[in-house]
């Protein structure tokens, strides 16, 4: 860890105590770097989910499956947790949030054993720009690691512009994804299990009304 | 957190409109899936139209502020695009091709044995050996596709070849319009622009699209989806709609509302509109309106182009294909509008006030039409 991160003691420890909950082998602190994705490309090619296309036709290409029970938003296991269920609308799903949590915690426990666990610190929007934010993803599954490689804009130095309340911690809490809920496709280890992660986003968007989060100029 | 904060997080593509004095015009759209937003953003106008140009600062995507000098800018929060495979091609969108054409991700697409790939539109024929998106060696007779319906492109928008250059300025680009949309065979108009602000935010709450996939349930049924929000707002979705009541009376210049529907077909079930590459024809419409630089008529339901003021170019395109494509047909406006009412009674606790006058006044026009409202010839 490096020491801007040691500054961000709120994040620090909210990664912990995921950690703690999930019982992943290791952390990967994600850099966004062109080598971190080649790595973790050559690494899906490794383990049997990505395959590389072929090298003149499709320069740097891969192509993969997913299971075929997760191919689309899934909008009838996606839930709002706000406190009152009026302020869901009539079309949303609604669910207590403190119903939520015992559900998805005791879906997350231990659920990262064995594999590896990637924090990834992302911008959605032009960097230095007051109309982005920031963000930070915990996933288990290097699939989403590379796709937010190519959506958003992964960089370190967010690390140390953090203005963290205990509101996000309690938005991240859910914002976890790990992909050994999923069974596994044929391919190798599942690829991304869009339900889990989009009933997490709708809460983290929710949450976030709460949140006081600034991004510093960086 | 938007609505909270006082700006927009947006389902929508951004494109700028280049015309042939070389002035920039940016437009938002919002438009519910399969009904070509990526192909829009990354739109290539027709030949004839010399010096026009369109490029893409995103295809998904918007979020919205007002800026200090009153108007709204809007970035692109994402670096790159999550498209939908099929369907895609070198005449439908030559510039996603280019954007996927390498550092890029395939998900549930079919793969040859010599590392190529094809899904359903990519080319017109099937590669003879080809492994499904199920892993599975493809199997012709089975009437089974080799990509999924849903199957995905990730590729880094730096290689879009109409990318924006303005598409990372962190101040974002300035909205002059906003277009929504939806996919319907019947009743709506190939374009027309709402009345005013509130109107506009009317229209497009009240806008719907028809189910494509037997999956969505019954083929051809209208789904209401607001704004094209419908899976992605997370709080009531009256608040939603107030929230935009409100931003657009704080705004001294709001950028002006215009709704389309590129898919209206006639009695045989026939498209009534070409659409891709031709859209350029009522894009270029949409910027002279919001520039003032082009005049429109007063129909019930918004105000509408004279056949005169579209350019039409090469396009072979008859004044009676248009009033067949602009045509207001009383009847079914009236059904439209009890529809609208259906989507109001399910939010009924929190809808804005101004809605249900709109919808009376919307109907107040449409019962004193003639059965089919069309432009008068003079007008043409």
């Amino acid at each position: 860890m490096s020491p801007s991160m040691q500054k961000n003691a709120a994040l620090f420890g909210y990664v912990d105590e995921i950690a703690k909950l999930t019982l992943p082998k290791s952390i990967v602190w994600c850099n966004g770097s062109q080598d971190e994705y080649d790595g973790l490309c050559n690494f899906l090619v490794e383990t049997g989910t990505f395959t590389r296309l072929n090298p003149e036709r499709w320069p740097n290409c891969f192509a993969c499956n997913s299971d075929p029970s997760d191919v689309a938003r899934v909008e009838d296991k996606t839930f709002i947790c706000s406190r009152r269920k009026e302020d869901a609308g009539p079309t949303n799903n609604w669910m207590d949030p403190k119903e939520m949590k015992l559900k998805l915690n005791a879906l997350f426990a231990g659920s990262m054993k064995g594999r590896t666990m990637y924090v990834i610190p992302f911008c959605m929007g032009p960097l230095g720009s007051p109309l982005s934010k920031i963000g930070v993803q915990i996933t288990d599954s290097a699939y989403v690691v590379v796709n937010m490689h190519i959506m958003t804009r992964i960089v370190t130095r967010f690390w140390r512009c953090w203005v963290l309340t205990v509101n996000l911690l309690n938005a991240c809490i859910l914002w976890v994804h790990p992909s050994s809920l999923i069974k596994k496709t044929f391919l190798g280890p599942a690829t991304l299990r869009q339900n889990t992660l989009f009933i997490t986003l709708k809460i983290v968007q929710l949450r976030l009304t709460a949140l006081a989060m600034a991004v510093m100029p960086c | 957190m938007a609505k909270e904060e006082g700006w927009l997080a947006e389902h929508m593509l951004i494109l700028g409109v280049e015309n042939p004095k070389g002035e920039k015009t940016y437009v938002a759209a919002a438009f519910p899936s399969a009904c070509g937003k990526t192909n829009f953003a990354m739109l290539i106008p027709p030949a004839d139209m010399k010096g026009w140009k369109v490029t893409t600062v995103g295809d998904d995507i918007a979020w919205i502020k007002p800026g200090k000098d009153g108007r709204l800018y809007a970035i692109n929060p994402e670096n790159g695009y999550f498209g939908v495979a099929p369907g895609t091609n070198e005449k439908t969108n030559p510039n996603a091709i280019a954007a996927l054409s390498k550092n890029s991700i395939f998900t549930n697409i079919g793969i040859t044995p010599d590392g190529d790939v094809w899904w359903e539109g990519l080319t017109d024929k099937v590669p003879e050996k080809i492994y499904n998106w199920k892993n599975q060696l493809h199997d012709p007779a089975s009437g089974e596709s080799v990509a999924h319906a849903n199957s995905r492109f990730t590729a880094p928008a730096y290689q879009c070849p109409s990318l924006d250059p303005a598409w990372e300025n962190p101040n974002g680009v300035p909205l002059s319009a906003f277009i929504f949309g939806g996919r319907r065979s019947k009743t709506i108009p190939l374009i027309y622009q709402a009345f005013n602000w509130n109107f506009g935010v009317y229209m497009a709450a009240t806008m719907g699209s028809e189910t494509t996939a037997a999956a969505f349930g019954e083929l051809g049924k209208v789904r209401r989806d607001p704004f094209a929000m419908l899976p992605f707002c997370g709080y009531h979705m009256a608040d939603y709609f107030t929230h935009w009541l409100q931003l657009g009376r704080n705004l001294p210049n709001p950028p002006r509302i215009f709704g389309v529907n590129w898919f209206r077909k006639d009695e045989n079930g026939k498209f009534l509109w070409p659409g891709f590459g031709e859209n350029m024809r009522m894009l270029k419409w949409v910027v002279e309106r919001v520039n003032g630089e082009v005049s429109s008529i007063e129909s019930p339901i918004g105000w509408m182009p004279k056949f005169n003021d579209i350019e039409w170019g090469e396009l072979d395109y008859s004044v009676a294909q248009y009033d067949a494509v602009m045509d207001v047909d009383r009847e079914a406006w009236k059904k439209e509008i009890l529809a609208h009412e259906e989507l109001f009674s399910r939010m009924f606790d929190r809808l804005p006030k101004e809605f249900f006058f709109m919808r009376e006044l919307l109907l107040s026009s449409l019962w004193r039409s003639p059965e089919h409202w069309t432009l008068a010839p003079e007008t043409h």
